[in-house]
């Protein structure tokens, strides 16, 4: 495909490829200008943020009897270790960090539990909140909000008083972020978490214990 | 198991997103249990088929266990994100079951939906409010050639067709209307929370 197109066309076509309702070929030709026009690209950025929210005009429905189990299944059926440092690098603002990885096991279920508290500083103001939620294996997971962009550092301070650096972040513009990691702790040593940032000053901790 | 599930319910959806990148299975039925109504709903809105229709909804959450670790909060809110995953779904199927028939797509059925998740939903309804005020905003038919390319899924081609107006009176109309809204509703960030 080397045909050329103009602005003008390419902007006659924006909105049927915001909605990704062209045809491959065509789709190639506009991409292939998008690729080598700011203005375009920009254009069609923008279009497409808003035509992908239109979905949420759609009613909703009652799913058949049955569905949520069969969807589960098919999602983790197998259970296969995830592939952490993949996800770590394809993730843009939202971070996983795997320290050790378990495989998966389903039986006593009962014996697991879950632990919620806010992040919050010295003066009180919240920055998100922690969970930690634990069966067979220990996930910590943090939804992080009005933060200064830079790298933060997550420890977790443990019953016998000692601090574990669990795993260092960036944070973008946009001051947010969730992070999941599994713990390779004992759930219930777990006393709270700390965020720092890179320089190690505190900025906000939850107490979870 | 219940009083698991019960718990991680509390979890935002951002960090059940978060949760089910590290493999969590327990965040993954929240997941489906929060979102199934809102997948569905828009498959069933697509497709008309309900087979097809629960299809392409497992296949919504298969990708997003399996694509979790890559949502881009910056861009959208977890279930336009999710929704936008659907919608292909609907639109591939249309493309190679030549089969299903182009009826006209039902705009009455459009409704804003009745409730939302947990932590998406402020995001959400912000959004959509928004959204359902600059398309009733809209001129009639820029509106319903706006909703049949979007959850229609329907080509300008196609729309022409079931509208019995010309191609290039479609493409004019889907160009102004998605302009229009786009100028009008402002994208909610995560952060106006
Ligand atoms: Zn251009």
């Amino acid at each position: 495909m080397s045909e050329q197109i103009s602005c003008d066309a390419f902007e006659a076509a924006a909105a049927e490829l915001a909605f990704e309702l062209v045809e491959p070929d065509v789709r190639d030709v506009l991409l292939t200008h998008a690729a080598g026009c700011d203005r375009c690209r920009a254009e069609l950025e923008s279009l497409s943020v808003t035509a992908d929210l239109l979905v949420l005009l759609a009613p909703e429905g009652e799913p058949p009897i049955g569905f949520e189990q069969r969807a589960v299944e098919a999602m983790v059926g197998d259970r296969r270790p995830r592939r952490w440092l993949a996800l770590v690098a394809a993730a843009a603002v939202l971070f996983v960090v795997g320290l050790g990885i378990g495989s998966w096991r389903s039986d006593d279920e009962s014996t697991s539990t879950f632990r919620q508290a806010a992040l919050v500083d010295d003066h009180g103001t919240g920055f998100g909140s922690v969970s930690l939620a634990w069966s067979d294996d220990v996930v910590l997971t943090m939804s992080l909000k009005g933060l200064d962009a830079g790298d933060y550092r997550c420890l977790v301070e443990t019953s016998d008083g000692r601090s574990h650096l669990i795993a260092t972040w960036p944070i973008g513009a946009e001051g947010t972020g969730w992070w999941a990691v599994p713990l390779q702790l004992d759930a219930r040593s777990v006393r709270s978490v700390l965020i720092q940032d890179d320089d190690g000053t505190p900025v906000a901790s939850a107490v979870l214990n | 198991m219940v009083m698991w599930t019960s718990h991680v319910e509390r979890l935002d959806d951002g960090a059940l997103l978060a949760a089910m990148a590290a493999g969590d299975a327990n965040a993954a039925t929240v997941f489906v249990r929060r979102h199934q109504r809102a997948v569905f709903g828009l498959a069933i809105t697509m497709c008309g088929d309900p087979r097809l229709a629960e299809d392409v909804s497992q296949q919504t959450f298969e990708r997003v266990w399996k694509h979790a670790g890559t949502y881009d909060a910056r861009r959208a809110p977890v279930r336009a994100w999710m929704l936008t995953i659907t919608r292909r779904l609907c639109i591939d199927s249309f493309r190679t079951n030549r089969s299903t028939p182009i009826d006209p797509f039902d705009l009455s059925a459009l409704l804003p939906p009745a409730s939302g998740s947990v932590e998406d939903a402020a995001v959400a309804r912000a959004e959509v409010r928004g959204l359902h005020d600059a398309l009733l905003g809209l001129p009639p038919e820029q509106r319903r050639v706006l909703l049949q390319a979007s959850l229609g899924g329907r080509t300008a081609v196609e729309i022409a067709e079931i509208e019995q107006i010309p191609v290039g009176t479609v493409k004019t109309r889907l160009r102004l209307a998605l302009a229009r809204l786009r100028n009008e509703v402002r994208p909610v960030g995560v952060d106006d929370v």
